[in-house]
């Protein structure tokens, strides 16, 4: 062993050796075993569900979680507030509030101010990014594609609207279709750079295909990319799906769960300019 | 039900996995200690041996370790101008020992870094470094040239500087 390896293996465990004991590690450990195995022998439909609204809200579903009174756009408007840390390991020693998955019911439908019923633009209404496919999906038999588009209605405030429409049928719209204000709904975070949306996520809950996987980001026109990983910290892939003057969509494959997800959003001169880890 | 053998291993490895983590660079090395073990007890029957369990929870710890990102608990904004990171466990370490190869560690490549600790801190042999990060023996054996090469060269920066 030369000099260098020795000095280094030196400093290593001179640097370990800081590290400050843990104390209660083994209560802690109890703790979180019980609550995996608590939430497992919640069944498996519940944990469906609650991945479903943890995968597509991540932090955002605080409302939901807490029982709060559902705002317009309810069925898509579960954003990811990154000022709330939600985390499969979150951090004891800091106190952060754990959110875990608890039950929640399917929730009351869409009221119709929620919702635009399906058929031609009503006057007033600029359709601004066009209708375009997220993904396809099946449920009890019937094949639907789930798409995204943006409208400016007569007071000007630009709706997002994901709506699902059947492959081949009768027009009409997914009962998990609506529409909300990015930013604004429901914590009003105007400030923010990056908002998010599950894809059809309630309050009908459908595991059976790629929806749960899907999470769409809105930037704000300052962000010429986003740059985002799971849970484990891998990048995952994103592409865009729209643009108009003030927010571009894109759509995030994570392959499974997105709980635990992070994002950083860069703007024209490759500088980070917002980054949230949920 | 605690599995047996499973609170001997957490006694004898919870402590050198958290320092583990701390050595890759995570900001939590007590949550991903905490989580890996909380993983190992939920696949504890079917490792297969007890032999695979040390080599899982390494594994485990390096992957949660990955990204400094996933384990920021500081949500940041506007990275222009971050908030002081004082909490971090390494700055409150680097303050404790004034240690200069925190610093040499962090501005490494990940891999390079990896590779580096467990080699010269659990004294894994390579194979057991590959199976670890899950790369070739090859790759293992560049990766700590490559390393030993930034360290030395970081190392005689920081001697001109004092």
């Amino acid at each position: 062993m030369n000099d260098l390896e020795q000095r280094l293996r030196e400093d290593l465990s001179a640097l370990a050796d800081a590290v400050p004991p843990s104390t209660g590690g083994w209560a802690e450990h109890r703790r979180r075993v019980t609550d995996r195995h608590r939430q497992k022998w919640r069944g498996p439909a519940l944990a469906a569900a609650v991945t479903t609204v943890l995968a597509g809200a991540a932090v955002g579903g605080p409302l939901l979680l807490r029982g709060e009174p559902t705002a317009p756009g309810s069925g898509t408007g579960i954003p990811v507030s990154p000022t709330i840390p939600v985390t499969p390991m979150p951090p004891p020693q800091q106190g952060a509030p754990e959110v875990s998955p608890v039950p929640t019911s399917p929730g009351p439908p869409p009221s119709p101010a929620d919702t635009r019923p399906p058929g031609p633009m009503p006057t007033g209404m600029n359709v601004t990014v066009t209708p375009t496919e997220l993904a396809r999906f099946t449920e009890d038999g019937v094949g639907w594609i789930a798409r995204a588009h943006t409208e400016q209605r007569p007071d000007g405030a630009e709706w997002l609207c994901i709506v699902g429409v059947p492959v081949d049928g009768p027009e009409r719209e997914h009962p998990n279709s609506s529409c909300s204000v990015p930013f604004d709904w429901p914590h009003g975070q105007p400030q923010h750079l990056v908002d998010t949306r599950p894809v059809l996520a309630e309050p009908r809950l459908i595991d059976s295909g790629p929806l749960v996987r899907l999470m769409l980001f809105v930037t704000k026109p300052n962000v010429d990319r986003v740059v985002v990983r799971d849970g484990s910290g891998d990048e995952v892939p994103v592409r865009e799906v729209g643009r108009d003057a003030t927010l571009t969509l894109y759509l995030a494959d994570f392959g499974g769960s997105s709980q635990g997800f992070g994002y950083t959003a860069y703007d024209g001169a490759g500088r980070a300019v917002e980054s949230a880890i949920t | 039900v605690v599995v047996e053998g499973f609170r001997e291993l957490f006694d004898r490895q919870f402590e050198a996995m958290r320092r583990l983590a701390f050595l890759l660079g995570a900001d939590d090395p007590e949550n991903i200690a905490q989580e890996a073990f909380v993983r190992l007890h939920g696949r504890w029957s079917g490792l297969g041996s007890a032999d695979a369990a040390l080599p899982y929870l390494r594994r485990t710890v390096v992957n949660l370790s990955r990204s400094r990102l996933r384990h920021l608990r500081v949500v940041r904004r506007s990275p222009q101008a971050p908030p002081p990171d004082v909490d971090s466990a390494e700055a409150q370490v680097l303050a404790r020992t004034g240690h200069g190869l925190l610093a040499v560690l962090a501005a490494l490549p990940q891999r390079q870094r990896q590779v580096l600790v467990l080699r010269y801190w659990l004294d894994l042999d390579q194979a057991e470094i590959a199976q670890t990060l899950g790369i070739a023996v090859g790759t293992v054996k560049a990766t700590t040239s490559h390393a030993m090469t930034s360290l030395r060269r970081a190392w005689a920066d920081q001697e001109a500087l004092r």
